[in-house]
């Protein structure tokens, strides 16, 4: 009996409360942290991938990074792929949630067509997105000729291969950036608007004053949500361009499958793994810490 | 409202070739901006018997409803000490936790692959559920911490007060409270998991077990590819998310605006 | 009310998850052979990369064997172009399904996991021009081959008669031929290079001309000891840059989908692919009026003969520490029947791999008759580089064609590999 007291004081407390942590830790613990150990095991071996036979190499992996070409590409496609998708989402997300506040007929229906790219396989998207951008029967160039202009082999072209794919990064997720706005900007009290008129500001100033220091939380969850979606883009990758021409629009993540998958480099493919997660890790906490100190000038 | 309409359009484009794909014959070589001048259903016929979509459709229907559930449970679970909580250990607990959003997925496959093999948990729904689980909790703790740092801890007090436990707090206060961010956990890491292709694809060898995203992917990856097929089988794969979006939509964005703009 | 639901909801998870875990386990203890008198039992997984008619015929097969043993139940799933990742996965776990397709890797690959074959009863009617590619160095074979991947190129006979061009025997008049077929505003060579197998396969014919088919000066030796030299490569490496200057390849050469290779070849525009037969079939597949056949590679001079790859193509082998190699044995053993070579060999539109069987390919059998008395080389890669090195020429193809690198750092690029391979294998 007297054990059983215990145990609820001991449920009561702060330390007792912390247990409704423990199976999503546990899970984690299991099926993240284990398999991330095992992955920098294996980005010190010279291990192919499949055999069972590998051995020990030290950091070799790592110091080849340095002077690997695709991996600088992949590097520099990768911080456009995430700065870029975060700012077109972020720009017209904001913008989409502004023009839809007002409520007209269809407003709905044009919100829900906004958002149903969100809902696609990321993989199926992308070939969606291949009939728009194919050279043969694109229906992009479609149109080219239809105006009497020759037709573009889009994605052939390195640097506007990876540009095109942020764009359609962008414009594919930028319903979930609209929803969270859309969600912020209904938060804000109408009275600061009123309070604001009757100062005699007018819109711009009060967009300025009211609606975008109320929107900086907003601002955070989506640049953070978005930079890290478009750091790990990897489906639209595939399904676009596959990694080409050449190997100039690899990201990271294709770039690890890649390496692990058709190339028979699992240790080198390890590393890359570890350094794309510092890496994003990285960019995420840079980027969260210079959006909080803005938010902190503010308050 | 011009500008709206014009939004929509731009925004309907994909879909609009992606129906003409899928109601085109394979041979058809005219432009994608024709709809074609007959009836042709094979494509989705081909989609259902082939590709099996429908056995994918309960199959990711099972997978998805169940995953769901976990992560709306053990994230809320979770969510709640971290939130009230604010000892240190919480906090670098909460960071570490989001980091795990940011961890590449395939850079775990291999060793996340050889642990699944030694607990017998490929070709099992428990396998992959437990996989989408976990890599769809930060977002759902996060969300749920945010959104429980609104509710105001004088509701708990009051609740001490009258002889609860911090747990039972916890599921007599706290859960019933935390409906409209549910629903943006659910949209969000449904969605996910819906979608998800990874995981799935090396977790359900099985035809049998194949889901939606797999059996699509089937139709544009085959040596012999079948595009129009692949269209047909997206198309009808689209309208499950879609309904559901349109169901909980409301409490979408209330959820949203609570667990995500709130600092 | 809301507790009981949420007792409900729990239970019910419990339950399915609980489920899960049985089934799993049931069918591990069925898994277990148990041999009743004379009569095979237990279940197997086979598991295979096939798609289109040859998965067909290969479900067609496996469905007659279950019809034959009663007791045996076989779970056949096709991965697609996933395969290849997921049994490197499986390989890495050590959990391979009892039957797999080899798909040409049999020896370099898989030989680590596989059962040897020579014993089995069907070795003998292999033909005899398929059992190079599929042995190792002590003579062992780990596949069964259902049919073989005789390769040269396809052609369009019908633009070839067009332009007044015969079959071209050399590179030189090869280049005719495109030129010709350009000025007449036909697509003279499809690629379609967003798959870099695609254009590692150009280049395995490439190699294979320049290099294995010439041998003058014992390249193939040297290749195979670890001799290889940059400058060997820049022949053929520099043949395709031409080609590429030239205009010779499609417009759209590094973006193209594979997925839409059948549908141009049937469309009537194109004079050459270089892709495997089975393409060429699914072409008539799509358009019984096309007018496609198949030719002998051409060399770099006319004193050397024209030359057809070959290889399996559609292969399976046993995990070697399958529970049931048994009933494996006895499907493998099945699918070697004449019939079922024939099977598959017609749905493939490849020729057959055993002396026992008949041909009949349809409408691309002509084709076939035409070239069969060509010789035969086996695939370059997996003759003269070591393991491995398929994917370096995926890497170089199409940085080369992409303009990224020049052939100097292109031949280079493949030295590397090359010496590292080797090194590792040696």
């Amino acid at each position: 009996m007297e054990s059983g007291k215990k145990f609820t004081r001991f449920l009561n407390s702060d330390k007792g409360l912390s247990l409704l942590c423990m199976p999503a830790l546990a899970l984690m613990i299991f099926f993240v942290l284990f398999p991330l150990l095992q992955g920098i095991q294996i980005s010190l071996t010279n291990w192919n991938g499949y055999s069972q036979k590998y051995s020990y190499i030290g950091i070799e992996n790592y110091k080849r990074l340095f002077t690997d070409d695709m991996f600088y590409t992949a590097f520099k496609n990768t911080l456009i792929y995430g700065i870029g998708s975060a700012g077109i989402q972020t720009i017209l997300g904001l913008a989409y949630a502004l023009l839809l506040q007002k409520n007209f007929l269809g407003r709905n229906f044009t919100r829900t067509v906004i958002y149903i790219p969100v809902m696609v396989s990321s993989l199926v998207s992308g070939y969606i997105w291949y009939f728009m951008v194919q050279y043969d029967r694109g229906a992009l160039n479609d149109i080219l000729q239809l105006f009497g202009f020759d037709k573009i082999d889009w994605m052939a072209n390195g640097l506007r291969a990876v540009l095109i794919i942020t764009f359609i990064n962008g414009i594919n997720y930028v319903g979930k950036t609209m929803i969270i706005f859309t969600a912020g900007l209904n938060a804000i009290p109408a009275d600061y608007y009123e309070a604001a008129a009757l100062d005699g500001a007018g819109k711009w100033t009060s967009f300025q004053y009211i609606t975008v220091p109320q929107l900086l939380p907003a601002f955070t969850t989506n640049i953070i949500l978005n930079l890290i979606g478009g750091l790990k883009l990897y489906g639209l990758i595939i399904s676009l361009s596959g990694g080409g021409p050449g190997y100039a629009s690899h990201s990271l993540q294709t770039l690890i499958n890649h390496m692990y998958f058709s190339n028979q480099n699992a240790g080198y493919a390890a590393a890359i793994g570890v350094v794309t997660f510092i890496f994003i890790m990285f960019i995420s906490i840079v980027v969260k810490g210079a959006i909080e100190k803005r938010a902190g000038e503010y308050n | 409202m011009v500008a709206a309409a014009v939004l929509l359009v731009i925004h309907f484009v994909p879909f609009y070739i992606l129906i003409s794909v899928s109601f085109k014959k394979q041979m058809d070589l005219s432009s994608r901006w024709s709809l074609p001048n007959y009836f042709h259903f094979e494509n989705f016929a081909l989609a259902l018997e082939k590709g099996g979509l429908l056995q994918a459709l309960i199959n990711t229907f099972i997978i998805t409803l169940i995953s769901v559930i976990l992560i709306v449970l053990i994230g809320s679970m979770a969510a709640y000490p971290l939130a009230r909580v604010k000892s240190i250990c919480n906090r670098v607990l909460l960071s570490v936790i989001l980091g795990v959003m940011m961890i590449p997925p395939l850079s775990v496959l291999v060793p996340l692959y050889k642990t699944m093999v030694a607990i017998k948990g490929i070709n099992t729904y428990w396998g992959i559920i437990l996989i989408s689980v976990t890599y769809n909790l930060p977002i759902s703790i996060f969300l749920f911490t945010n959104f429980i740092n609104t509710i105001p801890t004088a509701l708990d007090e009051a609740a001490l007060i009258d002889g609860c436990s911090k747990i039972s707090v916890f599921y007599k206060i706290v859960l019933p409270n935390l409906k409209p961010v549910t629903a943006s956990v659910v949209i969000l890491t449904g969605v996910y998991v819906w979608n998800d292709y990874s995981f799935q694809m090396y977790i359900l060898q099985k035809k049998d077990l194949r889901t939606v995203t797999l059996a699509i992917g089937s139709f544009f990856t085959e040596n012999a590819a079948n595009l129009n097929a692949g269209a047909a089988a997206a198309l009808l794969a689209i309208i499950p998310p879609i309904l559901l979006y349109l169901a909980m939509q409301k409490y979408f964005i209330q959820g949203i605006a609570d667990g995500a703009v709130k600092g | 009310m809301k507790k009981t639901m949420k007792l409900a909801l729990c239970t019910m998870l419990f339950g399915i998850i609980a489920a899960g875990c049985s089934t799993q386990e049931n069918s591990s203890t069925s898994s277990a052979v148990q041999q009743g008198e004379g009569e095979l039992k237990g279940k197997i997984v086979m598991m295979t990369n096939s798609s289109g008619g040859t998965y067909n015929a290969v479900t067609e097969i496996v469905e007659d064997f279950i019809k034959q043993h009663p007791g045996v139940e076989i779970e056949l799933s096709s991965q697609g172009s996933d395969y290849e990742s997921l049994m490197k996965a499986k390989m890495a776990a050590n959990d391979l399904p009892d039957v797999f397709a080899t798909n040409g890797w049999s020896v370099n690959r898989y030989s680590e996991y596989l059962l040897p074959l020579n014993d089995q009863e069907w070795y003998e009617n292999l033909n005899e021009e398929i059992i190079p590619s599929i042995s190792d160095s002590d003579g062992n074979i780990y596949t069964l081959p259902l049919n073989v991947d005789k390769a040269g190129m396809i052609y369009n006979y019908k633009i070839l008669e067009e332009i007044g061009c015969d079959i071209p025997k050399t590179w030189d008049d090869f280049l005719v031929c495109c030129e010709k077929a350009k000025a007449a505003g036909y697509t003279p060579i499809y690629l379609a290079g967003k798959d870099s197998g695609k254009t590692a396969g150009i280049l395995n014919i490439l190699f294979a001309s320049f290099i294995e088919a010439d041998n003058s000066s014992g390249q193939i030796e040297a290749l195979k000891s670890g001799n290889a030299e940059a400058s060997m490569f820049e022949a053929p490496l520099n043949f395709l840059v031409e080609l590429k200057d030239n205009g010779y390849f499609n417009v759209d050469y590094v973006t193209a989908d594979a997925s839409g290779i059948p549908e141009k070849l049937a469309g009537g525009n194109v004079l050459f692919a270089m892709e495997s037969n089975s393409t060429m079939a699914d072409a008539y597949n799509l358009n019984q009026e096309s007018t496609l056949g198949m030719m002998a590679v051409p060399t770099v001079s006319a004193e050397i003969e024209t030359f057809l790859t070959g290889g399996e193509k559609e292969a399976y082998g046993v995990w070697k520490d399958s529970e049931n190699q048994e009933i494996a044995l006895e499907l493998l053993n099945f699918m070697a029947k004449p019939e079922n070579i024939e099977k598959v060999s017609s749905a493939s539109g490849m020729p057959v791999s055993m002396k026992n069987a008949k041909e009949d390919l349809g409408n691309i059998q002509e084709s076939y008759d035409s070239v069969k008395d060509e010789r035969i080389l086996n695939k370059f890669d997996r003759e003269c580089f070591p393991n491995g090195m398929w994917s370096t020429m995926k890497t170089i193809g199409s940085a080369l064609i992409a303009g990224d690198v020049t052939v100097e750092e292109a031949s280079e690029m493949l030295m590397t590999d090359y010496k590292n391979f080797w090194l590792q294998e040696n």
